[in-house]
């Protein structure tokens, strides 16, 4: 129980700072207006989606104990983001089960293994977040305009999240390595 | 010479694998859309006989989308849908491996996993790169989403049916190139 408590927590708190980097440098785009002023536009996303990498990164390192966390997280940010209420379940499970989705697939299909992440290359995280930046983009853009939310063209919505997301998780994923080697941290003990 | 024989076969494996498909499309409703073996047929061309049937698997391409498209496409976008059909599985078999995630270029000692993964990950990525390509004139129409979804889908089912049935008749699979000899 403690485990599940322990996992949760410190998944809460990764996703939680990878979010609070992201919307810190949104705020100073706008400061030094390189971006267009009035906060983060869900049409359009942003070029650097960092927590999709800390979702990635909290299932690979706490698997299923870290998950209730994760959902937390999530549901806490669509709440943030005050997100219509017909897409903001489908946002927050999508932010939860994408990442997990993804690398399973690299698991189950034995391409990567994703056992020991600080022996693993920069190739691979390269292709994790490729398949991370499809499976999440390709699933907000189906729920997004499906469920007609839909104010922008949907091209915008695409040509901003998928090298949006891809940029952010690969950058995440490539930081939270660097750290876990430049501090000794080990694998997490299931 | 052999090039140009394998160029054929890969021509005739997708173009009679599109028929295939619209004529099964003909019969039962929405099966076009749903299992696209087409898809599966251009994997296994390309598995089969590498990047040198490029050229084969673009003009099948470009007959399809000249004469079974469900829209009026223009010439450039004949030629550019064809294009991404045609070069984002190779994009996706040197990613694969650059990164060691699996040598979709060599037959030997492949893993049947690996070939899932490419067809689940080249489906999306085709699905990705050609809406992003058609939506780029027009803006946002529900349908083109629905559209994309089933697109997206039928490439996944047809991808994994043709090829799981014809790896099953040919074990290991580099023997499906002496079962598939059209020329």
């Amino acid at each position: 129980m403690s485990k599940y408590f322990l996992a949760s927590l410190n998944s809460f708190f990764i996703i939680f700072f990878a979010y609070f980097v992201f919307l810190s440098i949104i705020s100073w785009q706008e400061s030094i207006e390189l971006v267009a002023t009035g906060g983060l536009n869900i049409d359009i996303g942003s070029y650097l989606y960092l927590p999709l990498g800390a979702y990635a990164f909290c299932w690979i390192i706490y698997g299923k104990q870290g998950i209730l966390g994760q959902i937390l997280i999530s549901i806490f940010m669509s709440i943030y983001w005050e997100l219509d209420s017909n897409i903001f379940f489908q946002f927050t499970l999508i932010n939860v089960f994408g990442p997990i989705i993804a690398v399973s697939i690299f698991r189950v299909l034995e391409v990567y293994q994703f056992k020991n992440f600080k022996s693993e290359t920069l190739l691979s995280f390269i292709f994790l977040s490729f398949v991370l930046a499809l499976i999440n983009s390709l699933s907000k853009f189906f729920v997004y305009f499906i469920t007609g939310n839909s104010t922008q063209n949907a091209f915008n919505f695409l040509v901003t999240y998928f090298p949006g997301d891809l940029i952010g998780s690969f950058i995440f994923i490539v930081f939270v390595n660097f750290v876990m080697k430049i501090f000794h941290l080990g694998n997490y003990k299931n | 010479m052999n090039i140009f024989k394998n160029n054929v076969n890969a021509f005739l494996l997708v173009f009679v694998s599109i028929l295939l498909s619209v004529f099964l499309g003909s019969i039962i409703e929405n099966f076009k859309s749903l299992i696209f073996l087409a898809f599966g047929a251009k994997i296994l061309a390309l598995l089969l006989w590498g990047v040198s049937v490029i050229p084969g698997i673009f003009l099948a391409k470009v007959m399809q989308y000249l004469f079974f498209a469900n829209f009026k496409p223009d010439l450039e976008m004949v030629f550019s849908l064809a294009a991404i059909a045609t070069f984002s599985p190779v994009l996706l078999m040197t990613m694969m491996k650059i990164s060691n995630a699996g040598n979709m270029f060599k037959l030997e000692n492949i893993n049947f996993r690996h070939i899932i993964f490419f067809i689940v990950i080249s489906a999306m990525l085709s699905a990705l790169l050609k809406h992003m390509y058609m939506l780029s004139d027009i803006l946002f129409a529900h349908t083109a989403a629905v559209v994309m979804l089933e697109a997206l889908f039928g490439q996944l089912f047809g991808g994994l049916l043709f090829v799981y049935v014809a790896s099953k008749y040919a074990q290991p699979i580099d023997q499906i190139i002496r079962k598939l000899k059209f020329v």
